[in-house]
């Protein structure tokens, strides 16, 4: 029961921080933290970034055609360029030179709105003839449709969509695998080209999931064919981001087969890209930038092309779209944190490309229940640690340092394997939990400090007030002392005299002298008494109080006021003392000084003694009270011949009368002890040595 | 009592109708006796110096010297010295204060000479045995202590009773036995018929012999078995 208290009073001392959690918690089921949530995974992102660099792109180089290409083309008066597309027969020119360089595949990112189209199906044509091109077309809203003309064929293998979904902030951390249309499915053209790479050139195969089927996996191309897919290793299985992963569950597009982008670092870090210029920097640091122009005049490296997924696409600032990303990645905006679109495909793409080939980390996140389990444990922590020292400067760098702790934990977790967690509400809970509850224990502490200072002042208060008490019985009893005395002297002196007077005046023969010299005797007996009470009332002795009441001067020899002490308890009424048939007494005087505190001391030991004899003797006929001298000590012993009690409660326990003796004993620097006395009873000793004075 | 010679009475109380009173009625029942009588402390002391009185009858409360305050204290310490310097002087304490002399006890029960108390308020009768007690060198000391029943004495007393009734000794025996002197032991022997109430002076005019009515006595009350 009293465990069940303790429990529940715990419980009680922890609700502020298991509302805390809870309120956390609820801020996060209804995505208000989200905004908290993605600050702490961009910034998450860019300390990597900046972290660690990576080799520049030996599978992807982009293909731009920028607004040098662009203006050539409106320059040139045969052409019949609008200024918001691109003549199908410049494209097909690049895609000839291009394809002369052999690449693995090749993704063209110019949606068919911004082709102007010929009657002669230059670009269709070339595409049906060649199935490492791979052409886009939009499925969100706007939906953009494919280029016409296409083979069925090519409709089916050459079709990708380059979608990205973009977070309430407008922010894309995200890349679509598979997008979901009216009739089927759709490959992201990120995926497409990984797909077609892998696949061609290094023999790796796209499969269905195999711990989450409802993901992808790339697994080596089984060499018989025969092997059962499911029955091969996978290389990498991709994170699936789910509705509710990490901070999305404001989102409601979390639809298709969609992952976390873990985009690529610079080749440079973070000084070199200060130290040098910046813009010529970014140009090669991720991915290799060839400009159209340059492929057009044939003005090109053919390592950057040969073999390689070449992502064509506008870059030229009048055309391009920008997309915001939460890193500066863009190797072709002034802002660098605007993407343009072969960027964002070529990030994605890598991605898959570098997780297959190269380990590289995909971002994933934990399943729900975990993640608030994380959150409420870290908040328990949080509870915690306002008791881990009594010092709160201490707790607070304790908190600081488990705050620490939570942002390696989680950068590390994301740096070495992809897992994002749950970092800001767990931080939140942390610091709002330890800050509380530093202050809560500091605050109980003073508490208890305070309700410790009471009950000592309590405390203090009692004993004085015993004091007073015992000083008020003290002065009570002196009080009616002093009266027995003045009415026994009364009594005894002017009340004699009266008496004597009285008989003397009914006597004829009286004289008025006699009756004069009477009178007077009266008259000075009677201020006599006056002046003896008063003194009587001064006087401050030292005295020895028994338990009846009785009180005598400690001044008296010790012999004196032991017989006095032993007399007045014998007949107290204690059980133990009438049965005694004989006592056995025999004080005898101390041959030398003692105070009257310690005589007093020693009378209340005798007191005590015979009144243990009283309350536990059983039976006992026989008491021997002595006080002996021999040639060094004085003795005195307590002695009964009680029923024999193996149990005796002052053999077995040390009370407050033992105690007392004890010290009595160490004040007179002899010895004190209690001990069952053979044949039977009980027998209590206190001696001296008499160099003591 | 003793008839060769006078016996000297002192009569010690600081009322003079108490004084007289008394010395009227010890003159009575000891016509040949010479009393004296003393008032204070002083006075006491004066009347011992030229040689001790038989017989001692002494009020407790006392001025140390005429016109002082009477206090029992004086009383007191004045028994104590003289006992001291008497060890067989015959002493009866005529008190109101007869208690207070518990403390004295040690003293009391070591003096040599007669020793009986008795209060002032006691029939004549009564008055004279305990006088009488006192001069045939008796005690009579049970009113000084409480009323518990039990029989309080000294251990010597106890080997004294034990050493007579169960072990048949006599007198001179026992003394060899306690290394003391055979008076001591007939001494002990006074103040043991004190503690078992035993009146000598009844038990010898019911003609009954002494020691066998205490071995008697101290078998009734457990002393021996």
């Amino acid at each position: 029961m009293a465990n069940f208290d303790s429990y529940l009073k715990q419980l009680q001392q922890w609700r502020i921080g298991l509302g805390v959690i809870f309120s956390i918690t609820l801020l996060r089921l209804l995505g208000i933290s989200a905004s908290l949530e993605f600050l702490a995974f961009d910034r998450f992102l860019g300390f990597l970034q900046s972290s660690k660099t990576e080799p520049v792109s030996e599978q992807i180089t982009l293909v731009s055609l920028d607004q040098d290409f662009l203006d050539r083309l409106a320059d040139d008066p045969g052409n019949s360029l609008r200024q918001e597309k691109i003549p199908e027969a410049s494209l097909k020119e690049l895609l000839q030179e291009l394809l002369r360089h052999e690449p693995a595949v090749m993704g063209l990112d110019i949606v068919s709105e911004r082709i102007s189209p010929t009657d002669e199906q230059q670009l269709s044509q070339i595409i049906n003839q060649n199935p490492e091109i791979v052409t886009v077309e939009k499925i969100l809203s706007p939906p953009v449709p494919p280029l016409k003309n296409l083979s069925v064929q090519a409709q089916q293998a050459q079709i990708a969509a380059n979608d990205f979904p973009v977070d309430w902030d407008g922010t894309v951390r995200r890349s679509f695998l598979i997008l979901e249309k009216e009739e089927g499915f759709r490959e992201s053209l990120s995926l497409r080209l990984a797909n077609i790479y892998l696949e061609d050139q290094k023999n790796i195969e796209l499969d269905n999931g195999l711990i989450d089927s409802e993901t992808i996996r790339f697994h080596p191309k089984s060499h018989d064919g025969l092997t059962e897919s499911k029955d091969i290793p996978t290389l990498i299985e991709v994170p699936r981001l789910r509705a509710n992963s990490g901070a999305y569950h404001r989102e409601n597009d979390i639809y298709g087969l969609q992952t976390l982008l873990n985009f690529r670092r610079s080749a440079q870090d973070g000084l070199q890209t200060l130290l040098h210029f910046r813009r010529s920097a970014q140009e090669s640091s991720v991915f290799p930038i060839i400009s159209a122009s340059s492929v057009l005049q044939n003005d090109v490296k053919p390592e950057l092309l040969n073999d390689r997924i070449l992502i064509i696409g506008i870059t030229a600032p009048s055309l391009a779209s920008y997309s915001l990303t939460p890193l500066e990645i863009s190797q072709f905006s002034e802002i660098s944190s605007q993407a343009v679109g072969i960027e964002l495909q070529a990030h994605a793409t890598s991605q898959l490309i570098s997780a297959v080939l190269d380990k590289r980390p995909l971002l994933n996140s934990f399943s729900t229940p975990v993640e608030y389990l994380w959150i409420i444990s870290v908040g328990l922590f949080g509870i915690g640690v306002g008791r881990l020292s009594t010092s709160t400067a201490r707790n607070l760098l304790s908190l600081g340092g488990m705050l620490l702790l939570l942002l390696m934990i989680g950068l590390a977790t994301m740096y070495f394997w992809g897992w994002w967690l749950p970092i800001a509400p767990c931080f939140l809970v942390l610091s709002i939990n330890g800050v509380a509850y530093i202050a809560y224990y500091q605050n109980e502490r003073s508490w208890k400090s305070l309700i410790d200072e009471r009950d000592r002042v309590i405390s203090e208060r009692d004993l004085a007030l015993m004091d007073r008490d015992r000083a008020m019985n003290d002065l009570k009893s002196e009080r009616s002392a002093t009266i027995e005395t003045a009415i026994n002297e009364i009594h005894n002196g002017p009340l004699q005299t009266l008496a004597l007077l009285i008989r003397r005046s009914q006597s004829p023969h009286i004289e008025a002298a006699e009756l004069q010299g009477g009178l007077q005797t009266l008259d000075h007996e009677i201020r006599r008494l006056g002046e003896d009470l008063s003194q009587a009332a001064m006087a401050s002795k030292i005295s020895l109080r028994l338990g009846n009441g009785q009180r005598l001067d400690a001044s008296l020899p010790l012999h004196e006021l032991l017989y006095s002490v032993f007399d007045n308890t014998l007949n107290r009424n204690f059980p133990g003392l009438r049965t005694l048939r004989l006592t056995l007494r025999d004080f005898e005087p101390y041959p030398g000084d003692l105070t009257p505190e310690l005589k007093r001391d020693i009378g209340h030991f005798i007191e005590e003694a015979i009144c243990n004899v009283g309350k536990h003797a059983i039976d006992a006929t026989q008491l021997e009270a002595l006080g002996q001298v021999s040639e060094q000590s004085y003795s005195l012993i307590v002695r009964d011949n009680s029923a024999p009690a193996a149990n005796h409660p002052l053999i077995l326990h040390k009370g407050k009368g033992t105690q007392q003796a004890e010290n009595l004993a160490h004040q007179l620097k002899g010895n004190f002890n209690r001990k069952p006395h053979r044949p039977s009873g009980v027998v209590c000793e206190l001696s001296w040595p008499l160099s003591h004075s | 009592m003793p008839n060769d010679q006078i016996v000297r009475i002192l009569v010690v109380d600081d009322h003079h109708t108490v004084v007289k009173g008394t010395a009227a009625f010890l003159q009575n029942h000891y016509s040949d006796a010479q009393i004296e009588t003393a008032s204070t402390v002083e006075e006491t002391l004066t009347a011992f110096q030229t040689s001790p009185p038989n017989l001692l009858i002494l009020d407790l409360s006392l001025p140390q010297e005429p016109e002082a305050e009477a206090r029992p204290e004086h009383g007191i310490a004045l028994l104590k010295q003289l006992m001291e310097q008497y060890p067989e002087l015959n002493i009866a304490i005529q008190s109101t204060y007869v208690k207070t002399l518990v403390r004295v006890l040690h003293e009391i029960d070591d003096h040599e000479g007669g020793f009986t108390t008795f209060d002032k308020g006691l029939p004549e009768t009564e008055v004279f045995k305990r006088v009488n007690s006192a001069l045939d060198g008796f005690s009579y000391t049970r009113e000084i202590k409480g009323k518990h029943p039990s029989i309080q004495l000294k251990p010597t007393w106890l080997k004294v009773i034990k050493l007579a009734f169960e072990e048949g000794l006599q007198d001179r025996a026992i003394a060899k036995e306690l290394s003391v002197q055979e008076s001591t032991v007939r001494h002990y022997w006074k103040k043991i018929y004190d503690i078992l109430e035993i009146d000598p002076t009844d038990e010898r005019q019911d003609g009954k012999n002494l020691r066998i009515r205490t071995q008697i006595r101290a078998r009734e009350r457990g002393l021996i078995d």
